[in-house]
């Protein structure tokens, strides 16, 4: 019986011996600090504008696994929109980058050139879809809510308009919208597989999507009786929603809608003046609807737009790359005088030297377009021209743009940096763009005399070239919404997509052959070449069921 | 009854014996070889549980109950001995290597290893001073079947990666579990000193890692460190000075000198003069290579010639390089030999109530490549008391000082990386800045100057950033673990064991303001402070008893860890004055960041062993786990195994077969959890804490995973080991490792959102539970000594491990894509997914890749299609079919291993193999490929043998049209699609590496005897690792990964080492 009761006691020691030492009920919940759990975020309207303000984040940070440059927005500007486009020009790497400028990687689903926009622009879809779907439920104040979910609504639909532009189409090349667009993505991603499997939505679906997004938006950005504080211009107010609208409509050969919208979005953001053009575009001016935030304390080092393609950012101050120049085929259509062509570094400015003679057009002019290799007089006058430029720019504190002295024909001043790298605000929407809509969508609709005074305002009322006038009508008309929609807008990232829409061919004339583009480039891209429109990505197609034929799985 | 049970209790816990008649014995325990007295010896007497331990002269009194006169004694370390009781004996034990093997460190506590059901492999202090290693793990390497160690020692303070028994988690950790004198190890390894290793255990099986049953999946390596028990003597100090030096281990790629490398980039030129958009005829594309090819891609004159002048008309040089260019050689620029040197003093002491180890160890290396150095100071007290038979308690302390100048964008395409700048500058660019005529340009003081300013270089220079940059890290460690066991009444013994461990990692990173990343913001400084903090508490209640010759112990348990970090680091940019290194001498702030992480886990455990004389053996455990990692009603997992073992030697019918000395089968089945497949907070959705136009910005981050639960790994585990004809060791294992519900970060399509800062996907992930895979495979070691003599010994062995991996579930049935690979069921997770390459069209130069037909109307349109004898390729991948192409996984891999000894002179060699299985040469690519026309890149020697024409008497339709192992042509405009990732690049990674050579010669006993200066033993050794690797290219490094990879990174280094131990 002893043995029984040592045996039992035994038992009892070894089973309750770890029920006395167990440690307390919470002792395994862990909450980490760099993050906050995602049912706190869109609980209360104040953390939903929190994730408003990481929406606009992810459009100028860097993106990790992808390759430097690839920090939101800058990307797109550069990649998909300058290096594509016929008006700018980026000679010294030209050989090397002549795939992208020349259209030839647009059907290579496996490669990161293809599948950078579809990222960049679905990671403000899904960010933007987690706001709509649970902003409703959200506590607090009910205006700043309205306001959460408009703004958001409006992300969406500026990402679903820039998508189309590279993965679908022209409009009129869509049978009416019946050809494929890209994949409405407005539900929020859950852990639930099963939800990612979606297919490819027409063009007219996807148009109607944003226009449904953006009359809710602009209609709850009414009844919010909201802004955004106006320094944040990173954030979609309405006047956003109007530009988005505005762009999508003209993309989709919708003119009256366009003309509706374009003059809301400009509304309270009148052209900004001379002086503000020359101070170099680095920092809001009274044009800026929608841009992106700079500073040196969120610096994004060689990954902003201005570490390489400011004239004082990083590159072009201390390598022979430059920072972009313009094609001369368009300042060589605007008048010297004008305002903005003082910003670029065209022959006109040198008119004693002759860039066809051999003596000033050395090797380097003839392979890259730089000026004053072996012509010291011609480089002096070049360098002084630049040093005036900047004294009169907000940078005049800090060092002088192209160190280094390599002066591209056609070489910019416009984009400035105001701290090094490249530290500066980025333009997405401007004014002027609104007001070249204007022109545009009045020229497909006859209204010929709105058309002209739409760039009347532009140039003359601006003083830009205070002598302007138009009185083009046809065909002139239009090359010359072209020509100023070319110099306003250089740079900023719609030469492709213009081209697109316009049903133009790219046609680049080589440095010997009275133009400014390297050998390399120095092609033409017809309009119906079919790499205008890039392929969905294979990073989409392997992980969506909708584009997936299982049968066909490798075994 | 009562009274017998009273008795029998009582001789338990007094140790005294039953008062019968009795004799009493007195004697001496001494070693054999020296006749030092062993101090600690058990004596037993045989068929009774008296028994006690030799005192510090190695002296015993025994009481023998009537009836009984023989006595077992054993020692660790010695070959145990059954003598007649006789008084004023002495016992003579004899060393033995093998036995040294007899007791082994298990999962909380120790176990005669023909007890053990399960496959552990030990090696012990002799193996591991054997290897010239700074980090202990380096050690494991060749020393077990089923343990593959990448060490990647060419990084000073860097640390081995190891697998064990391959890869069984997609996501999570394969790493093992480090567990340091009986607590789970989350620190570096490197912060211990193997010098105070005693032994290390590996469990590489479920059933003996199932006690650490969270975390233990890829196995457990128990490291034990050095008590004050020592065979030396009750008292010794050991004095130990290694002297060496060190260089680069693999040899760098074959690549092209100056004029082959002009000559084959001409080609290039003009090819892509010919094919791209010039669109030049073959003459016109000559002329325009031989004016064009130096400005506009090389940028670069070294040349006697003008830079159009260079060629003749077919590409020929005819240009002489300026004599002034000797610097051209950047590899030997910032390579150098290093050196290493080590010095440690360790001593104990012994006596019945206490025991002491510590030791003091100082070690300073210096990399092969400027820049890399690792200097560590680490300090050792372990002490153990036993104040009386109640009570035993002990306090380890360690603590480790280490400074380390590294390289931390020593890896992939930074301009930071020397290895990659190195190896990929074209020969063509030279260090420093030159004069006009050639000469290198020099400053007042008569200095060479850095070229800071070309662009062919991107505005770097390596050599220069690698003298001016800084980046050193600072750790300091404490380790304490301190223990307290209760012999308790009725058999039991409870232990409380806690541990304490807080390191500290300072980093401060510089960056020049002349050149590099520093130099737009006039020099910048970033420092980094990271506090890590562990502590763990265990409560082990132990029981054991034997019942006649019925032998039952059992463990009950309880342990929680805890885990927590605290970081911040901050950038300063603009210096003022030079040479000072803190922020204060940095002016602008650039940011300034903190957080920290916390990690809990609580577990429960039990076991239970029984053998019925020490011939059946069967054991069972369990364990239950907690984790943070997962959600509350998901984070509990449970996890068993048991086992048995049969001593067959024991038996009648094999007792009196001579040359059978050991033999013995044990088979286990167990399960263990991981939870390493997702982050802290895996189960988490999250939004991340950024700042945007100085507000508050939260980025959707990670999706909730409510459901994921413990990962398993699942084992099977048989093997059979003997000993033969008193000479041959042999051992021959089955396992069959499953991996069940694998933690698993599963992409969703592109569309469902990404997050900006994931550095390893474009895709949004979740976390998921999916799928099983298996590791199956054999473990076979043999070992022997060929001469045994008086004088010579001559000991050869070899182990083999065949592992196969297979896929055998995954969700739905449905093939994942991860990279270049593409998880499918039944197939291994090695295997390559790719595009295939057919082979070099003959009559274009063009590489042929297998067409996908559902691309083929695309191909056509884009001009990339190619139908060569009524079969359809492309010459562009993007139009490829991607299909399963050879595998990463070698079919065989281990070491041979060999010692000799002669007298005092003792040689051991060991080499470790790999068969089969390929890797993906990534460099191999790049050298072989002229992609960027913006400037120089270096090339292979194999381009000399790209496409140059079409060869005679090819036609359109010949049969031999593609050639298979063909070069396609040098072409800048073509390069990317011609030498795009394809199994073209999958390379043998068949190795064999001369791990270690080591000749040592002991100093004869007498010699030091007749010094009289108290020295007990003298020990010279002379060392080499990794003499010599041999792999299927030159400068490969085959062992980079596991999974096939290759990068622009360290490789192991070749260390000679000279050693001196004295022992006093």
């Amino acid at each position: 019986m002893k043995k029984f009761i040592n045996s039992i006691m035994a038992g009892l020691v070894l089973v309750s011996a770890p029920a006395l030492v167990s440690c307390g009920a919470d002792y395994l919940n862990t909450t980490p600090t760099e993050s906050v759990g995602a049912g706190e975020v869109i609980a209360t309207s104040e953390n939903a504008y929190k994730a408003l303000n990481g929406i606009a984040k992810t459009m100028s940070t860097q993106q990790y696994a992808w390759s430097q440059g690839c920090a939101g927005e800058n990307r797109v500007i550069v990649i998909y929109e300058n290096y594509a486009s016929q008006d700018y020009f980026y000679n010294y790497y030209a050989q090397g980058w002549a795939p992208i400028m020349n259209l030839q990687y647009s059907l290579r689903n496996n490669t990161s050139y293809d599948a950078y926009p579809w990222f960049y622009y679905y990671n403000i879809v899904g960010q933007a879809n987690s706001i709509i779907a649970h902003i409703d439920a959200a506590e607090g104040d009910e205006a700043l809510k309205l306001f959460d979910k408009a703004s958001a609504l409006t992300f969406r639909a500026y990402a679903f308009e820039k998508l189309l532009h590279y993965y679908a189409p022209r409009w009129q090349d869509s049978n009416n919208g019946s050809a494929n667009g890209i994949i409405l993505r407005i539900d929020e991603t859950t852990s639930d597989l099963s939800q990612s499997k979606l297919p490819l939505s027409t063009m007219a679906e996807c148009y109607a999507q944003i226009y449904k997004d953006l009359d809710e938006a602009i209609s709850l950005f009414q009844q919010s009786g909201k802004n955004r504080p106006s320094k944040e211009i990173w954030i979609a107010n309405e006047n956003v929603a109007h530009a988005v609208y505005a762009r999508a409509a003209l993309s989709k050969q919708d003119y009256q809608t366009a003309l509706t919208h374009a003059p809301l979005a400009r509304k309270g953001f009148p052209l900004m003046s001379n002086d503000d053009y020359y101070a170099g575009f680095c920092k809001p001016t009274s044009e800026w609807i929608f841009g992106s935030y700079g500073d040196a304390q969120e610096n994004m080092w060689y990954w902003s737009y201005g570490t390489q393609y400011a004239c004082n950012g990083y590159y072009g101050n201390n390598t022979a790359n430059g920072a972009g120049s313009i094609d001369l085929e368009v300042t060589n259509q605007i008048p010297d005088n004008d305002a903005r062509k003082g910003l670029f570094l065209t022959p006109d400015k040198f008119p004693s030297f002759n860039l066809s003679d051999p003596s000033v057009a050395d090797a380097y002019y003839r392979a890259y377009g730089i000026m004053g290799f072996s012509n010291d007089d011609l480089w002096n006058e070049v360098d002084e021209y630049v040093e005036s430029r900047h004294k009169n720019s907000a940078a005049s504190s800090m060092e002088r743009p192209y160190q280094p002295g390599y002066y591209y024909v056609g070489g910019q001043t416009k984009f400035y940096v105001f701290d090094t790298p490249g530290v500066g605000y980025l333009p997405f929407i401007r004014s002027s763009e609104m007001v070249l809509i204007e022109a545009e969508a009045n020229y497909f609709l006859n209204n010929t005399a709105a058309a002209q005074a739409a760039l009347v305002e532009l140039n003359a009322s601006t003083g830009r070239d205070a002598n302007y006038t138009c009185d083009k009508t046809g065909e002139d008309l239009f090359n010359e919404i072209v020509n100023y929609r070319r110099l306003e807008l250089w740079g900023e990232g719609f030469g492709f997509s213009d081209c697109k829409r316009w049903n133009m061919d790219i046609t680049r004339k080589g440095l010997t052959k009275g133009g400014s583009a390297a050998a390399a480039i120095a092609v033409t891209i017809k309009k119906n070449d079919p790499n205008w429109v890039w392929v969905i990505p294979q990073w989409e197609t392997d992980y969506n069921d909708a584009f997936k034929d299982t049968t066909k799985d490798a075994k | 009854m009562k009274k017998r049970l009273t008795l029998f209790f009582a001789s338990l816990f007094l140790m005294v014996g039953v008062a019968l008649a009795q004799t009493k014995v007195s004697g001496t325990v001494l070693s054999q070889e020296d006749g030092q007295p062993i101090i600690g010896a058990a004596v037993k007497v045989v068929g009774t549980s008296t028994g006690m331990l030799t005192d510090v002269n190695g002296r015993f009194n025994v009481t023998l109950p009537a009836g009984k006169d023989q006595l077992e004694i054993t020692y660790l370390g010695f070959e145990s001995k059954t003598v007649k009781a006789k008084n004023g004996m002495r016992v003579f034990l004899k060393t033995d290597a093998a036995a040294l093997d007899e007791v082994v460190v298990v999962a909380y506590g120790t176990a005669k290893k023909q007890s053990i059901t399960g496959a552990v492999s030990t090696i012990d202090t002799k193996d591991i001073s054997k290897r010239i290693a700074s980090n202990v793990t380096s050690a494991l390497e060749g020393a077990a079947p089923g343990v593959q160690v990448n060490n990647t020692y060419g990084e000073p303070g860097a640390e081995p990666t190891i697998r064990i028994r391959g890869i069984g988690s997609l996501n999570g950790s394969n790493k093992p579990l480090y567990v340091v004198d009986g607590i789970i190890y989350n620190g570096n390894i490197a912060d211990l000193n193997p010098d105070d290793i005693k032994t290390m255990s590996v469990l590489k099986d479920a059933a003996s890692a199932a006690l650490y049953g969270n975390r233990a999946s890829a196995g457990v390596v128990i490291i034990t460190t050095k008590s004050g028990v020592s065979k030396e003597g009750n008292s010794s100090i050991d004095l130990k000075i290694n002297q060496g030096f060190y260089n680069r281990g693999i040899a760098e790629y074959d690549r092209l000198g100056v004029n082959d490398y002009m000559e084959t980039s001409w080609k290039a030129m003009k090819n892509w003069a010919m094919t791209g958009s010039l669109g030049l005829s073959e003459a016109e594309a000559k002329a325009y290579a031989s004016e064009h090819l130096a400005t506009d891609v090389m940028h670069q004159n070294i040349w006697d010639r003008a830079s159009d002048q260079l060629f003749d008309a077919n590409g020929k040089m005819v240009a002489n390089v300026l004599p002034g260019y000797t610097d051209l050689d950047w590899e030997d620029n910032i390579e150098r030999t290093g050196q290493r040197q080590e010095y440690i003093l360790s001593g104990n002491f012994t006596n019945e109530k206490v025991n002491v180890y510590s030791s003091l160890g100082y070690l300073k290396e210096k990399g092969y490549v400027i820049g890399s150095d690792y200097e560590r100071y680490t300090a050792r007290v372990n002490s153990t008391f036993t104040p009386n038979k109640w009570i035993t308690a002990g306090v380890n302390l360690n603590g480790t000082i280490s400074t380390r100048h590294f390289n931390d964008n020593a890896k992939g395409s930074y301009y930071a990386n020397p290895f990659s700048t190195a190896r990929y500058m074209a020969p063509i660019y030279p260090i420093y800045s030159h004069n006009a005529d050639g000469s290198i340009v020099t400053d007042k003081y008569g200095e060479y100057v850095y070229d800071t300013t070309s662009d062919y270089l991107d505005n770097r220079n390596i050599a220069y950033e690698l003298r001016k940059d800084q980046d050193t890290r600072k750790r300091n460690v404490l380790n304490g673990t301190a223990f307290l066991t209760l012999n308790l009444p009725y058999d039991f013994q409870f232990t409380v064991k806690g541990n304490l461990s807080h390191r500290s990692s300072t980093r401060q990173h510089y960056n020049n303001p002349v050149i590099g990343d520093g130099a737009t913001n006039g020099g910048r400084l970033t420092n980094y402070d990271n506090e890590y903090e562990d502590y763990t508490m265990q409560q082990l209640l132990n029981w054991g008893h034997d019942y006649g010759q019925h032998h039952v112990d059992a463990l009950v348990g309880h342990e929680n860890t805890h885990y927590e970090t605290e970081n911040f680091y901050g950038m300063n940019t603009g210096m003022v004055a030079d040479g000072i290194y803190v922020l204060s001498n940095f002016l602008k702030n650039s940011y300034l960041n903190g957080y920290n992480e916390e990690y809990a886990t609580e577990s429960y455990l039990a076991r239970v062993r029984y053998n019925f004389d020490q011939r059946y053996f069967f054991d069972a455990s369990w364990r239950r786990d907690g984790s943070s990692r997962f959600h509350k009603d998901n984070r509990w997992g449970n996890f068993f195994s048991f086992g048995a073992s049969w001593n067959a030697k024991k038996e009648n019918f094999l007792r009196d077969v001579k040359w059978v000395d050991q033999l013995r089968l044990r088979a286990s089945y167990g399960e263990v959890g991981n939870d390493a497949g997702v982050g802290y907070y895996g189960y988490q959705a999250l939004y991340y804490i950024d700042k945007n136009g100085g507000s508050g910005a939260l980025l959707k981050q990670s999706l909730a995973a409510n459901d994921i639960k413990w990962e398993t790994a699942q084992t099977v585990d048989v093997a059979l080991e003997g000993r033969l004809f008193g000479r041959m060791g042999f051992s021959i294992g089955y396992f069959d490792k499953r991996n069940k519900d694998l933690l698993f970060a599963v992409r969703l399509p592109l569309s469902a959102g990404s997050y900006s800062y994931n550095e390893d996907y474009y895709n949004m992930t979740v976390n998921k539970n999916i799928g099983t895979i298996a590791n199956r495979g054999w473990e076979i070691s043999v070992e022997g000594d060929v001469v045994k003599s008086k004088n010579w010994l001559v000991n050869l062995g070899v182990d083999a491990t065949f592992v196969k991996n297979k896929i055998i579930k995954l969700p739905n049935g449905d093939n994942i894509l991860s990279g270049l690979h593409n998880y499918t069921e039944g197939r291994s997770l090695y295997d390559f997914y790719t595009y295939h390459f057919e082979g070099v069209d003959q009559m274009t130069g063009r590489s042929l890749y297998t067409l996908d037909p559902d691309m083929k109307a695309t191909a056509e349109r884009q001009g990339e299609l190619v139908t060569i004898n009524g079969v359809d390729y492309t010459t562009d991948t993007a139009y490829g079919k991607r299909d399963f192409h050879g595998t990463a996984a070698p079919t065989v891999y281990g070491s041979v291993h060999g010692n000799v000894a002669w007298k005092d002179l003792s040689l051991s060699v060991l080499a470790t193999y790999s068969l089969g299985g390929k890797n993906v040469d990534y460099t191999y690519q790049s050298l072989m490929s002229v992609n960027a026309m913006s400037s120089g890149s270096a090339l292979h020697k194999d381009a000399l043998k790209s496409w140059d024409g079409v060869p005679a008497g090819m036609t359109e339709t010949s049969a031999d049209r593609i050639d298979p192992n063909g070069i396609p042509a040098m072409d800048y405009n073509r390069s990317s699609k011609n030498n795009a990732t394809s199994d073209r690049w999958l390379t043998s990674s068949s190795y064999l590496v001369m791990k270690n050579i080591s000749l040592s010669y002991n100093l004869p006993k007498k010699l030091l005897a007749g010094l009289n200066a108290g020295i007990n033993g003298v020990t010279l050794t002379a060392g080499v690792e990794n003499l010599f690797t041999i792999t299927g290219r030159k400068g490969m490094n085959p062992q980079y990964n596991f999974t096939g990879g290759s990068d622009d990174t360290y490789v192991t280094a070749r260390v000679w080492n000279f050693a001196l131990n004295v022992n006093f």
